[in-house]
């Protein structure tokens, strides 16, 4: 077993070795491709959306009830997981709990899906 | 060598006064919350560290379990919190845009 | 999880399976049949909750150790179903006056009366901050439920930010309490803080985080500020049950917690509650004392109730009978303060705002019924025999003197005779005042007069005989003798 500053020495490689990859490379497509810089080029994206305004503009909220909704079935992943590790250990009465508690969600997301929460304006 | 348990239960203090003194300080209705997240979460560092240390003296797990059961409960509860919150300050800001607490204060005495 | 498991929780099972079914119900059914239906499922279930679970039951544990169910989780059980019941019986006219979704409002209440029964079962630290937290981030919602009325907003977001606050102030203290005793259970705990004592920083640490968490939630001065804005601006039925559920459950903790867990540092944290008990009667009587409005006024008046129950529990060495005054006062506290806010629904006025007190004048004349049932519930707060909120104060003072908090005993009678003018400033504003020419129109509330006639009765018949109640009081407070 490697000593615990070891480890810390690999992070630190890894971090030198990844930098020094990523800089190298892009130091060298400077140096060898040819570079003939015009408007159209220079754009954020050269043939999509012209970029309007700051990116500190101001979103719709209706993206924030999906994110939420998001958010609160992404968190029942968390019981998910020491849940499916213990699976065969648990038998049947631990697919049955975990089928009541995904039900009891399911239950929220069709009352958000019949409130009309879910309709994209 | 191993990282002390003290190292960890300092980084969590910091962490929690850190959230505290920007809940008190702070006049943002967002950044508030997140300065509470930032409190639960140096609870769960402490827990974890907490843990550690009371499985070591336990025999066997190299965790004990009822504190890293603890951190999952917290996880969740601080998803549920934030939803909800969010979606108070959002409903909030629908009636009059601004989420400065000091702005929102319409009841007197 | 075995079915005995199961068959332990099972009251608490029935309420959310009714919160489910509430949800699927309103999904489902159009608007008509969902009026009439929707009350009736909540009541109908949280009826068979209370009768699905034992009265008197010998301490029993379940789930590996994370649930208890003894005499004092039977009493709350019992307590949380009556006030979701009388909550949800106030509620459906208001509801749908002020066009507030009624499907949401019923399962929101029901969630919130799960989590503060998970908190009078729980005997681990990881129990009750679910269930804490179960009971209170529905209560936001309850709060912040008026979209569209500022005073709901605003009242939502304080209450938010401020009970997110101290659930995080609570968590820390618990990790602390974990840290130093490497359990999570409240027997674990206990030995741990026995053999340790007040010696050294950590312990002092999680004391002074978890007591101020808790007085956060009870609203205790001074970690009170959020309560009357909180109150005041919540839409009137949420009010009458944010104003008294969570202030039960957070006494349930506070008493599963300090005593069942921290008990061995009674000596040291008793003293602590008895100077927070007085500043938090005192200070809620006063300010109450100058609000025009009475929705404020009862909402100080409620902080001012917290301080008579917290001294209560400071007097704890004076033994079961402590224990017991606290939940017979928590019982009677929740059905008066509810009663009497419920009574401000009468008055149909713009948005979440309560009435002032002259819009009450002349409010016997008008609603006689519901004059004298906020009567009822005024006297009964004041503490005036026969009532129930006498007994309270009686059985209340008993242990305080017994514990030797002369001081605090005097305390308390000063502040009743206190309170005594606000109160019936009230009763005399209703019964002796013309009618104004512009006094707010009335609803047209027959189930909120049937509720609140049946509080009312209540009310007066424990209040003239509350043998049995206090004697079911006493058998729920056995566990914390020691």
């Amino acid at each position: 077993m490697p000593d615990y500053n070891l480890s810390y020495f690999y992070v630190f490689a890894f971090f030198l070795v990844g930098a020094g990859f990523v800089t190298g490379l892009l130091g060298l497509s400077r140096f060898i491709a040819p570079r003939k810089p015009s408007i159209e080029k220079s754009r954020t994206y050269e043939s999509g959306e012209e970029p309007v305004g700051q990116a500190w503009g101001r979103y719709p909220s209706h993206f924030y009830i999906f994110a939420l909704l998001f958010v609160v079935f992404d968190v029942e992943v968390i019981f998910l997981f020491p849940w499916a590790v213990l699976f065969r250990s648990l038998g049947w009465s631990g697919l049955i709990e975990m089928a009541v508690f995904i039900l009891i969600l399911v239950v929220g997301l069709f009352y958000a899906w019949r409130k009309q929460v879910l309709r994209w304006y | 060598m191993t990282v002390p348990l003290g190292a960890f239960i300092a980084v969590s203090a910091v962490l929690f006064f850190l959230g505290a003194a920007g809940v008190l300080i702070r006049r943002n209705a967002v950044v508030i919350l997140m300065c509470v997240e930032l409190m639960l979460n140096a609870s769960n560092l402490a827990l974890v560290a907490f843990s550690r240390r009371a499985g070591q003296l336990g025999a066997g797990n190299p965790l004990d379990q009822r504190g890293s059961v603890f951190v999952v409960f917290v996880f969740v509860i601080a998803a549920a919190e934030v939803a909800v919150g969010l979606a108070i300050i959002l409903a909030a800001y629908r009636n009059r845009p601004t989420v400065n607490v000091d702005e929102i204060h319409e009841m007197k005495g | 999880m075995s079915l005995d498991d199961l068959n332990t929780v099972l009251p608490e099972v029935v309420v959310t399976a009714t919160a489910c079914l509430v949800l699927l119900a309103d999904a489902i059914l159009d608007r008509k049949l969902a009026r009439f239906w929707l009350p009736l499922l909540v009541v109908l279930g949280l009826i068979s909750a209370i009768f699905s679970g034992p009265i008197t039951v010998a301490s029993h544990t379940a789930f590996g150790g994370f649930v208890v169910v003894d005499t004092f989780t039977a009493f709350f059980r019992v307590l949380f179903c009556i006030l979701a019941i009388f909550a949800t019986i106030v509620a459906p006219e208001y509801l749908e006056r002020r066009a507030i979704p009624a499907g949401a409002f019923y399962a929101t209440i029901l969630f919130s009366t799960v989590g503060a029964m998970t908190i009078a079962l729980a005997t681990d630290l990881i129990t009750i901050f679910v269930g804490l937290e179960l009971m209170t981030i529905p209560i936001y919602v309850l709060a912040g439920m008026a979209r569209r009325d500022r005073y709901s907003n605003e009242a939502g977001l304080k209450y938010f930010l401020l009970g997110a606050f101290s659930s995080a102030m609570l968590l820390y203290g618990f990790a602390w309490l974990y840290g130093l005793s490497g359990t999570t259970t409240f027997v674990g705990i206990a030995e741990a803080v026995a053999k340790g004592g007040l010696t050294d920083g950590a312990t002092l640490v999680a004391l002074a985080l978890v007591t101020v968490g808790l007085a956060f939630k009870a609203a205790v001065v001074p970690f009170h500020q959020w309560t009357p804005d909180a109150y005041d601006g919540a839409p009137t039925p949420a009010t009458a049950f944010m104003s008294v559920a969570p202030k039960a459950a957070a006494f349930a903790a506070i008493l599963r917690i300090m005593i069942g867990s921290l008990g061995p540092l009674g000596l040291d944290w008793s003293a602590v509650f008895a100077i927070l008990a007085a500043i938090t009667m005192t200070g809620g009587n006063v300010v109450a004392l100058v609000q025009g409005n009475v929705k404020r006024m009862l909402a100080y008046s409620s902080i001012a109730h917290t301080g008579y129950i917290l001294a209560g529990v400071a007097a704890y060495q004076a033994g079961a009978s402590a224990s017991a005054a606290v939940l017979f006062y928590v019982f009677a506290y929740g059905i008066m303060n509810l009663g009497a806010f419920a009574c401000l629904i009468y008055l149909d006025l713009d948005g979440t705002r309560g009435a002032s007190l002259d819009e009450l004048n002349g409010f016997a004349r008008r609603q006689p019924a519901g004059a004298l049932a906020f009567a009822v519930f005024l006297i009964s707060l004041t503490g005036i025999p026969p009532t129930i909120g006498f007994v309270a104060k009686v059985f209340i003072l008993q242990p305080v003197l017994d514990a030797g908090l002369v001081w605090l005993a005097v305390a308390i009678a000063l502040n009743a005779a206190l309170a005594a003018f606000y109160y019936l400033r009230v009763v005399v504003h209703m019964y002796m005042y013309d009618v104004d020419a512009n006094a707010p129109r009335l609803l047209r509330t027959d189930l909120l007069s049937a509720g609140l006639g049946i509080a009312g009765l209540a009310v007066v018949v424990i209040g003239i005989v509350p043998d049995g109640l206090y004697r079911w009081a006493l058998q729920a407070a056995a566990p914390f003798v020691r």
